[in-house]
């Protein structure tokens, strides 16, 4: 299972490519999938760290995952942001694409889902995080965001 | 029937009606067994006349009581989680076009099909706060359940996520209460 600093080197190769995806708007619905796997590593480096969750989480799923957010109350609000964008990012990867063109507007992706849910996630997770990692996500995000 | 004075035996007492026995282990859970099964433990134990051998009788009958005690628990938050369920789709109904319960991910997945396709913010949030409220509820949260929102589609794009061989439709279109 790869530590704390090996989610964050994930989390920002995933930033680059979701920038990447945000300028070519034919494939923005993907967009979403590849801000959730962002979330996914953050929020996997925030449960490394904190020993009882991490213990919880060996050898866990996606189920497992979100069970230790939406039952520990200081990653409330991650959660809440979290499983959104999870159930959005199934519906996106998993309906075929005449559907999601007409379920998210690209508009709707970068507000609600990339400023919205993914900015919360990290915003929420910095309290859990090294100082330089937080430095390193914020920085991408901004590219991204602005 | 006997009762053991020993703090480490098993505790049993008759009650006064049915046929129970009420049976108190060394942990402290308690337990109704029938006569039968009681006086099924105390003859084996009589039969083997190793006083040690009472308790490992009583255990295997208690283990028994136990497993079935689980299970009706379990079934009972189970029938709790349905009926909140329930409540929470027919309260939304306007928006839902079809429910599914199914498993996935050895947990339980509510699948529910929007009647519009574009995305709608308000009832996303509203479905956010049911599956964190059924986390949090003491009742349900050793019971492994999410969520799976879907704009409106077609059998093909609801089914891939229900599962074959476990899944229950929710019918309360035309439900009244």
């Amino acid at each position: 299972m790869p530590n704390d600093s090996e989610h964050i080197k994930a989390a920002l190769h995933n930033l680059d490519v979701l920038k990447y995806l945000l300028e070519k708007p034919e494939f923005c619905d993907w967009s979403v999938v590849l801000a959730f796997y962002v979330a996914l590593h953050v929020v996997d480096a925030v449960i490394y760290r904190n020993p009882a969750a991490h213990r919880l989480r060996h050898g866990g799923n996606h189920q497992d995952r979100a069970n230790i957010l939406k039952q520990t109350k200081c990653y409330e609000k991650i959660a809440r942001n979290y499983i959104e964008l999870y159930r959005t990012s199934k519906t996106v990867r998993y309906l075929e694409g005449s559907i999601t063109i007409g379920f998210l507007s690209n508009e709707t992706i970068r507000t609600k889902f990339i400023k919205g849910h993914l900015t919360q996630i990290i915003k929420s997770c910095e309290q859990f995080l090294p100082d330089q990692a937080c430095q390193q996500l914020n920085s991408s995000l901004t590219v991204i965001c602005n | 029937m006997a009762v053991s004075q020993s703090k480490n035996y098993v505790r049993i007492e008759a009650s006064n009606k049915d046929g129970i026995v009420f049976v108190e282990t060394t942990d402290g859970d308690r337990f109704f067994m029938s006569h039968e099964d009681a006086a099924r433990a105390c003859s084996n134990y009589q039969l083997s006349k190793d006083s040690d051998k009472l308790n490992i009788f009583l255990t295997d009958a208690l283990e028994a009581c136990r497993i079935r005690k689980r299970d009706d628990e379990q079934l009972k938050k189970f029938q709790l989680l349905l009926n909140k369920l329930g409540t929470w789709l027919f309260d939304h109904n306007e928006k839902i076009h079809k429910t599914f319960l199914t498993v996935c991910e050895g947990g339980l997945l509510l699948v529910i099909v929007r009647k519009e396709l574009k995305y709608d913010e308000e009832f996303e949030s509203q479905v956010t706060d049911l599956d964190m409220d059924i986390a949090k509820d003491p009742d349900f949260s050793e019971i492994p359940f999410s969520v799976q929102t879907l704009p409106r589609c077609d059998a093909d794009g609801y089914e891939s996520f229900c599962n074959f061989v476990w899944t229950l439709e929710y019918m309360t279109r035309n439900a009244k209460r």
